[in-house]
């Protein structure tokens, strides 16, 4: 039995302090993984504190967990889409599909701090499943059964999410290290 | 033509996530990249995918230190916990608390005929063993915050995770116990003889296998003891109860000098006209050496030893001892010789 599985057998027979042990463990983690899903510190904050509270409340009826993270995360997954039925698009979001041409020319338009720009909005450019599912994998290092253990998608499912992020960013990052560069060019020109 | 399955390949390596988020493995991936020129604009790309990812979390993070949200939260939660406990008369107390209890089963102690602890049908919890050889003491906290403070030559067995209806551990030797009330969960001490069961309260268990007494001395508290006759008895802190395990199950309640019974675990060292056989015992434990003298000679069998020590060594007190000259000693190792 790891340090977390006894936590958390401990949390669940009435542990105030294996309680409090979770919460430092794993806050930190449950509120990034909440974030990105839903960018809005106020909502999120209240999504976490419910969260723990309802743990606490309902703790005798909690199951034993193996892995305890992602059973969290599970949890915390499942508030932020039943909470932001308005905010999510339930209805597969993978179907938003990124116009490359759109964002090439937004960029051109914007003329400071192009580099970071570029940075900063590349990882918002994927759609909320396939940044979700980029966090899971490269942020938490998690496998891909503790990624479908968390969001139910199989692993053939996560696979193909994983690539088709990794295609797009690719995309994304190169081209705009040509437009980098052009713009870099072009102001040196000017000046 | 940009291939994603190096870019996969390079995210897929834990020490090239350490080399983008920490300049770790930075001499590797160097050489690693001079040996792979082709390898040169994935890298540049899964580089940029790392710093993106962590970088917003970064920033979020910041946030929330700047904001100390994980600390309020925690507050929030805090209090709302404690009031639903209010309601429900339990008090949530991770401090010692001294109790009174009159006319109910505080202590009682459990003659070997009447064991009183249920079998736990448990899956297998990790039972702990404490050996404390000669010398050494330790302080050992079970998983519910009590604490044990146990001392040298004696042993504690306990489970890494209390559960079920009681707290169980067994004891062979001395231990100093400051345990966490909770009424539900019963403290239930196991010696050869004696069963010792408590909810919350300072004690000290003294249940050497070679004494033939098993030593109960209350700290702090006031309970009830109920003895298999059918005497209840008030244990009022400075109180000793002392059970005879030589079979006629006799018993006395004595007063006890805090000191002498208990200040071991605070490195005092105490003793009131006792033998030489009964310090020397008591040293050869406390330091973990072997004290060889003549237990023959009258001089030392009829030496009666008063005197109070708190954290000296071995040497000072035998010269403490021997101020009038009367012995040699030598010391060597963890060996005593006394002429």
């Amino acid at each position: 039995m790891n340090i977390d599985q006894y936590i958390w057998k401990s949390f669940i027979k009435g542990s105030r302090s294996s309680f409090e042990d979770l919460y430092e463990l794993y806050f930190e983690s449950l509120y990034l993984y909440a974030y990105q899903m839903k960018p809005d510190s106020a909502i999120i904050e209240d999504l976490i504190h419910d969260v723990f509270l309802e743990l606490w409340n309902k703790k005798d009826k909690l199951p034993d967990v193996k892995h305890v993270k992602a059973y969290l995360m599970k949890i915390v997954r499942r508030k932020v889409f039943s909470k932001s039925k308005k905010y999510f698009d339930p209805v597969d979001s993978e179907n938003y599909l990124l116009n490359d041409l759109a964002y090439f020319e937004e960029m051109q338009d914007e003329d400071s701090e192009v580099k970071e720009l570029v940075l900063r909005t590349c990882l918002q450019k994927l759609t909320k499943r396939q940044k979700e599912i980029i966090h899971l994998k490269y942020f938490e290092n998690l496998s891909a059964s503790e990624i479908q253990e968390i969001t139910g998608l199989s692993q053939q499912r996560i696979y193909n999410i994983v690539s088709e992020s990794l295609k797009k960013l690719k995309l994304l990052l190169s081209k705009n290290s040509i437009i980098l560069m052009l713009v870099l060019s072009l102001y040196w020109l000017f000046l | 033509m940009i291939s994603e399955n190096k870019i996969h390949n390079l995210l897929e390596d834990d020490s090239f996530r350490k080399f983008v988020v920490a300049g770790q493995f930075a001499e590797k991936w160097n050489i690693w990249l001079q040996n792979n020129p082709g390898y040169n604009r994935e890298f540049k790309i899964a580089s940029k995918i790392i710093e993106n990812i962590y970088s917003e979390n970064q920033a979020v993070m910041s946030e929330l230190k700047q904001r100390d949200i994980k600390n309020r939260i925690k507050e929030s939660l805090k209090k709302e916990i404690e009031n639903k406990l209010r309601h429900r008369s339990f008090i949530w107390k991770a401090a010692v608390v001294s109790l009174i209890l009159v006319g109910s089963l505080a202590i009682a102690l459990l003659f070997p005929e009447r064991i009183d602890f249920r079998e736990q049908d448990q899956p297998v919890i990790q039972k702990i063993s404490k050996n404390n050889p000669k010398g050494i003491k330790s302080i050992i906290t079970f998983s519910d915050g009590s604490k044990a403070y146990l001392n040298a030559e004696s042993s504690i067995k306990y489970p890494q995770l209390f559960s079920g209806n009681a707290r169980e551990v067994e004891l062979v030797g001395e231990a100093y116990f400051e345990i966490n009330k909770d009424e539900n969960h019963p403290f239930i001490i196991h010696t050869d003889q004696v069963q010792i069961k408590v909810l919350g309260t300072r004690f000290n268990v003294n249940a050497y296998p070679e004494n033939d007494q098993v030593k109960v001395a209350l700290v702090s508290g006031k309970v009830a003891l109920n003895s298999e006759q059918g005497d209840q008895l008030m244990l009022s802190p400075s109180e000793m109860f002392i059970y005879s395990t030589l079979g006629d199950r006799k018993y006395s309640i004595e007063s006890f000098n805090s000191d002498h019974v208990v200040g071991w675990k605070d490195g005092i060292l105490s003793f009131h006209n006792e033998s030489l056989q009964y310090v020397f015992q008591k040293m050869e434990r406390w330091y973990g050496v072997n004290i060889l003298y003549d237990k023959n000679k009258s001089l030392y069998k009829d030496w009666m030893f008063t005197g109070k020590f708190e954290n000296r060594s071995l040497e000072y007190i035998l010269n403490t001892m021997n101020q009038e000259e009367i012995f040699d000693f030598k010391i060597e190792n963890d060996k005593v010789i006394i002429k």
